[in-house]
This record gives structure tokens, C-alpha cells and sequence, in this order.
């Protein structure tokens, strides 16, 4: 594929296959992440041939509980993205052929939404449910995420409706599901892959942070957030606790703003 | 624009208040329950807490409570402080109105003076390789990287303390220029964690919009008359990219506060974000809420200036 051309697409497409690769593979190649063969002999050790990245306080490695914790984080930034495009790119493509009273409304309850801050709105749900399963908290970071998706889709199918193309589609009798699906969705998916390239790394961020303020993905399943959490308490005597999901968790994420900022040098010559 | 600026307000004041009712709904109408902290309790005892807030009345009613209450300022009693919601909020506002316009100050400072210079330079060395530093920042989460600085120069190196505002055991003569050096010591840190992770949004911006200006016709005119390539750098295109860099705000503020969580909690610095994260923590629903509405509305209030300093900066801004 042609975005995939430069070198540092290629690592970047690397790097996430060897994410999924390690998670895939996990368990037949490293031990349970939960497991805890000898919780007081076996704690914090550093790196070694049995613990390639070392044990946590609980004496569980390393190693295995990153490889589960990047499948659950991927999982999640995925997902989330994924449902965030397409409510963002649903809502901009209606906003902008719906003509004008609708569009103002759609985009002023856009605003609305958008005006709280991420993670303020997913904490403050958690704040009322704190027993939230993984599968609300991935819903939830879809839902709180569409918003910069639905004005950037918008603003595209103004200028396509006002198009020669658009006004001869509505002349020949096309309706409202014509319009969107033959004529503004192929017109903004490139413009939607971008936004959800780069909303992967941006979710997978915030859930990071809030698992790592408690709020996100539960103890025991293992998440890289959850992971920097743990080790901060042992920061000076096992430093590798926290370096190692820190470090996973950023090339994980510039591998996706890389991947997001070559599909957009392909499908918007203009940026630089 | 006195008339523009009172609708713009009241379109403001009116996208938060739908903001604000989508919440109160959205957690109502969620498994949830502000009260799962008292789960434990006697089911006598939860009634009972239950009719004191309010929680057994219709939807509607207690919808009609609490926007009243917030019309007179009174957001309820945080559990966790003993005190009103307000109070605790405005006591902790001076905190992190401090480190966000910090950070404010040098982001766009660094972005306006940095993107100028990069677009100038656009493709060379110094140009790629700090886009590749600054992006790099942005990839890092902002609660690790303010670990790491803790642990680089407040625990190895001793340059800088690892958590909180102040010093609790300065002593009482020391004058208020000590306290201030102080304050800003225990600043560093978290200013730098927060800097480090965001500057790339605004720099990249205006990095983009000074070379599109620097491709317009009047740029080449100026060019033609003779000024030199220096003065139509820094006098015409960087100036003519500075509406693109306000409007930025609006998208910058509700970056900053959700940093601001992580990054607060991390360094113990008694913000709105630590206040959301202790909130969430210790069950303080009515606190959770009020830090919400604050954020909200801080967020209302960039976009506006946003929109207000584009309006100064190029008259012919419609919106």
C-alpha cells in the first residue's frame, strides 16, 4: 500500500504486529500473567533469562502481564476509535447534508458534548459506577471521543454538497442514504481512516491514565496503566516495573500516530 | 461586538448547561448509583440517605433540585472534605489556574516563536528532528513521564522535590519571595511533564500555517519589494498564522485538563485534576460533579476567548 512505503511506517507497522504477535503467542511462550508461583521469594526480581523484563511485588512476570496488558490495551484503543469514527463520521455526514436548522443543532449539541473534557466525563461516570465491566469503559471511550471526527467529516461534506457533483446527484432525484453512502462517504473515508489512526493512540492513552488512576481497566486483568501504577511504589528499588509499560505503552502509540500521519500525507497532499 | 459578545456568551453559558443536564442524565440512566459507597450500610440506613438527597423523588424533580441549587451556587456538601462543593473548588482553582497558565505561557510562546523558525527551516535537519522529539512527547502518557522525571531529579538527583505545592516544614520567617521561589520549585516538574506532552499540538499548527502563509501572493509581494526574507518571516507570515494558533485554544483547553488529571495526581499538585481523580477515588459524587461543571465551563470559557481573540485579531472572522 503506498502510505506504507517510508521506513518509519514500516517500523511502525512492525512494531504493532509484534505487539499482537507477543500477545497471540503468550500462552504457549510465557507463564499465566496472573500467576504467582512463590509471592514472597519470587518478588521484584530484576531482569533475568526465567523474567526477561523481571517480577512485580506480587512476584508475577513482567513480561507476561505487558504482552496481556498490550492486547487489552490495543483491544480497547481499537474499539473505541473504531466506534468513535463511526459515530463522528455518522453525525458530520448527517450534519452536513441536512441542511441548516439540523446542522446547527447537531453541531451545538456537538459543542455541548465536547465542552467536557475527556476525562472528566469518564471519571465522573465511574464516580456512579464503579463496578464498570471492560466492555462500558471501551463503549465509554467511544462515545466521548467522536467529537473532533463529527466536525472534521462536517466540514468535508459542506464542501462536497456544494459541489457541481453533489448538486447534480440531488437534480437526478438521489435521496438523503444515496447522497451519504455514493457520494460523502467515499469521499471522507480517507479523511476517517486518519481520524481513527490517530484516535487509537489517543485512547489508548487515556485508558493507560485511567487505569492508572484506578478508574479503568480492574486489577488483576493486566493493563499497561495498571502496571505503572504497581511499580511507582517500587520506582527506586525495581525501576523496571514502571519503565517496562511505559515504554511498551509509547512505542505503541507513536507506532499508531505514525501510522495515522502516513495516511494522511496519502490522502491529503497539502499538509507537510 | 459588545452585542456579538453577549450572544456569544449566552450561546456558551446555554452549550453548557445542555452539557451539564446530558450528565446528570447520562449517570442517572446508568447502572450506576451515587450512593454505591454506602453499599455496605443497613438498607434503613441507605433509604434514609437516599430521601436526603433527594435520590427517591421522579427523575424530573430532582433534575429541577439540582439545577436550582446550582443556580444559587449551591452544589451540595463534599463528602470527603465535610465542606460545600463550592468552597473546596474555589480553594483549589488558584492551584491549578497556576501550572495551566504556566504551561499555557510556554506552549504558546515556545509554538509561536519554535513553529516560525522550523517553517523557515521546513525539511532541513533541526526541522525533522525536532518534530520527531516533539511527537515523540506526545506519544509518551503524561502520568509515566512525570514518574520518570520524579525519578530522574527528585529522587536521584535532588534537584527538584517529588510531590505537592509547597514545603509543609518551611519555616514561618521565611518571607514571601521564599515562598514563592518555593512554589514554583515544586512547579517545575509537573510544568515540564505537562509542556513535554503537549507543546507538539499548537507548535505543529502553526508550523503548518506559517508555510501556507509563506506560499500566499502578498508574502512573494513583500519578498519582491525588497524586505528582507527575516522581517517577512517574522512580520508578515508568522503574524498572518496567528488567527490559526488562537483558534487552537478552544482544543488546547480540554487537552490541558484532561493532562491535568493525570499529571496533578501524579505530582500531588492540589488542582481541579486532583480534586476530579480524589473524587472518583473516595465515592465524593457531589465533589465529582462540581469538578465536572468547573472543567466544563473552563473549557466554554477558552472557546469563547478563542473565538473573542480571533474576532481582534482579523475583523472580517464572521462567527
Amino acid at each position: 500500500m503506498k502510505p506504507f512505503r517510508t521506513p518509519g511506517a514500516r517500523i511502525a507497522v512492525a512494531t504493532l504486529v509484534a505487539f499482537a504477535l507477543l500477545a497471540l503467542l503468550a500462552p504457549w511462550l510465557l507463564q499465566n500473567p496472573n500467576a504467582m508461583p512463590d509471592p514472597v521469594g519470587e518478588r521484584l526480581l530484576g531482569p533475568s533469562l526465567a523474567h526477561p523484563f523481571g517480577t512485580d511485588a506480587l512476584s508475577r512476570d513482567l513480561l507476561a502481564r505487558l504482552a496481556r496488558g498490550g492486547a487489552i490495551s490495543l483491544q480497547v484503543g481499537l474499539s473505541a476509535a473504531l466506534l468513535a469514527s463511526i459515530v463522528g463520521g455518522s453525525i458530520g455526514m448527517l450534519a452536513g447534508s441536512a441542511g441548516r436548522v439540523a446542522d446547527t443543532l447537531m453541531m451545538r449539541g456537538t459543542d455541548a458534548f465536547a465542552s467536557v473534557p475527556r476525562a472528566f466525563a469518564i471519571l465522573f461516570v465511574v464516580a456512579a459506577w464503579p463496578e464498570m465491566p471492560l466492555w462500558a469503559f471501551t463503549l465509554l471511550l467511544g462515545v466521548t471521543g467522536w467529537y473532533a471526527v463529527a466536525r472534521i467529516v462536517r466540514a468535508e461534506s459542506l464542501r462536497l454538497m456544494a459541489t457541481d457533483a453533489l448538486t447534480a446527484a440531488r437534480a437526478l432525484g438521489a435521496g438523503r442514504a444515496r447522497i451519504i453512502f455514493r457520494h460523502l462517504l467515499p469521499n471522507v473515508a480517507g479523511q476517517l481512516a486518519v481520524a481513527t489512526a490517530l484516535g487509537v493512540g489517543e485512547a489508548m492513552l487515556l485508558e493507560a491514565g485511567l487505569s492508572f488512576l484506578g478508574a479503568g481497566v480492574r486489577p488483576p486483568t493486566p493493563s499497561w496503566g495498571g502496571m505503572i501504577h504497581d511499580g511507582k511504589d517500587v520506582l527506586l528499588t525495581a525501576p523496571w516495573a514502571t519503565l517496562a509499560p511505559g515504554l511498551a505503552l509509547t512505542a505503541a502509540v507513536l507506532a499508531t500516530n505514525r501510522i495515522g500521519d502516513a495516511l494522511r500525507d496519502a490522502f491529503d497532499p497539502r499538509t507537510r | 461586538m459588545t452585542r456579538w459578545l453577549a450572544r456569544r456568551a449566552a450561546q456558551g453559558v446555554l452549550t453548557w448547561a445542555v452539557a451539564v443536564i446530558a450528565l446528570f442524565l447520562l449517570v442517572r440512566l446508568l447502572p450506576g448509583d451515587p450512593l454505591a459507597a454506602a453499599n455496605e450500610l443497613p438498607p434503613e440506613t441507605q433509604e434514609a440517605l437516599r430521601r436526603l438527597y433527594g435520590l427517591d423523588q421522579p427523575l424530573l424533580t430532582q433534575l429541577g433540585h439540582f439545577l436550582g441549587g446550582l443556580f444559587h451556587g449551591d452544589l451540595g456538601v463534599s463528602l470527603l472534605h465535610g465542606r460545600p462543593v463550592t468552597e473546596v473548588l474555589l480553594g483549589h482553582l488558584p492551584t491549578t489556574l497556576l501550572l495551566g497558565g504556566a504551561v499555557f505561557v510556554a506552549d504558546f510562546a515556545i509554538a509561536y516563536w519554535l513553529g516560525t523558525r522550523l517553517a523557515a527551516r521546513a525539511g532541513g535537519l533541526e526541522d525533522r528532528w525536532t518534530m520527531r522529539v516533539l511527537l515523540t512527547g506526545h506519544a509518551l502518557p503524561p502520568f509515566w513521564l512525570g514518574l520518570v522525571l520524579v525519578w530522574i531529579f527528585a529522587l536521584g538527583l535532588r534537584w527538584f522535590p517529588a510531590a505537592g505545592v509547597s514545603d509543609p516544614f518551611l519555616a514561618s520567617h521565611i518571607p514571601w519571595s521564599g515562598r514563592a521561589l518555593d512554589v514554583l520549585r515544586h512547579m517545575v516538574l509537573p510544568w515540564l511533564t505537562l509542556v513535554l506532552t503537549t507543546l507538539v499540538v499548537p507548535l505543529r499548527h502553526h508550523r503548518e500555517a506559517v508555510l501556507e502563509t509563506l506560499d500566499a501572493d502578498w508574502v512573494r509581494a513583500a519578498r519582491a519589494r525588497g524586505v528582507p526574507e527575516s522581517q517577512v518571516l517574522r512580520r508578515h507570515a508568522a503574524r498572518a498564522a496567528l488567527g490559526p494558533l488562537v483558534v487552537l485554544l478552544g482544543l488546547w483547553m480540554p487537552m490541558l485538563l484532561t493532562g491535568a488529571v493525570l499529571v496533578e495526581t501524579t505530582f500531588a499538585w492540589p488542582g481541579l485534576g486532583w480534586l476530579m481523580a480524589q473524587a472518583v477515588g473516595g465515592r465524593d459524587y457531589p465533589l465529582a460533579t462540581g469538578c465536572v461543571l468547573l472543567g466544563a465551563a473552563a473549557v466554554v470559557a477558552g472557546n469563547l476567548l478563542a473565538d473573542l481573540l480571533q474576532r481582534l485579531l482579523d475583523p472580517r472572522v464572521s462567527t
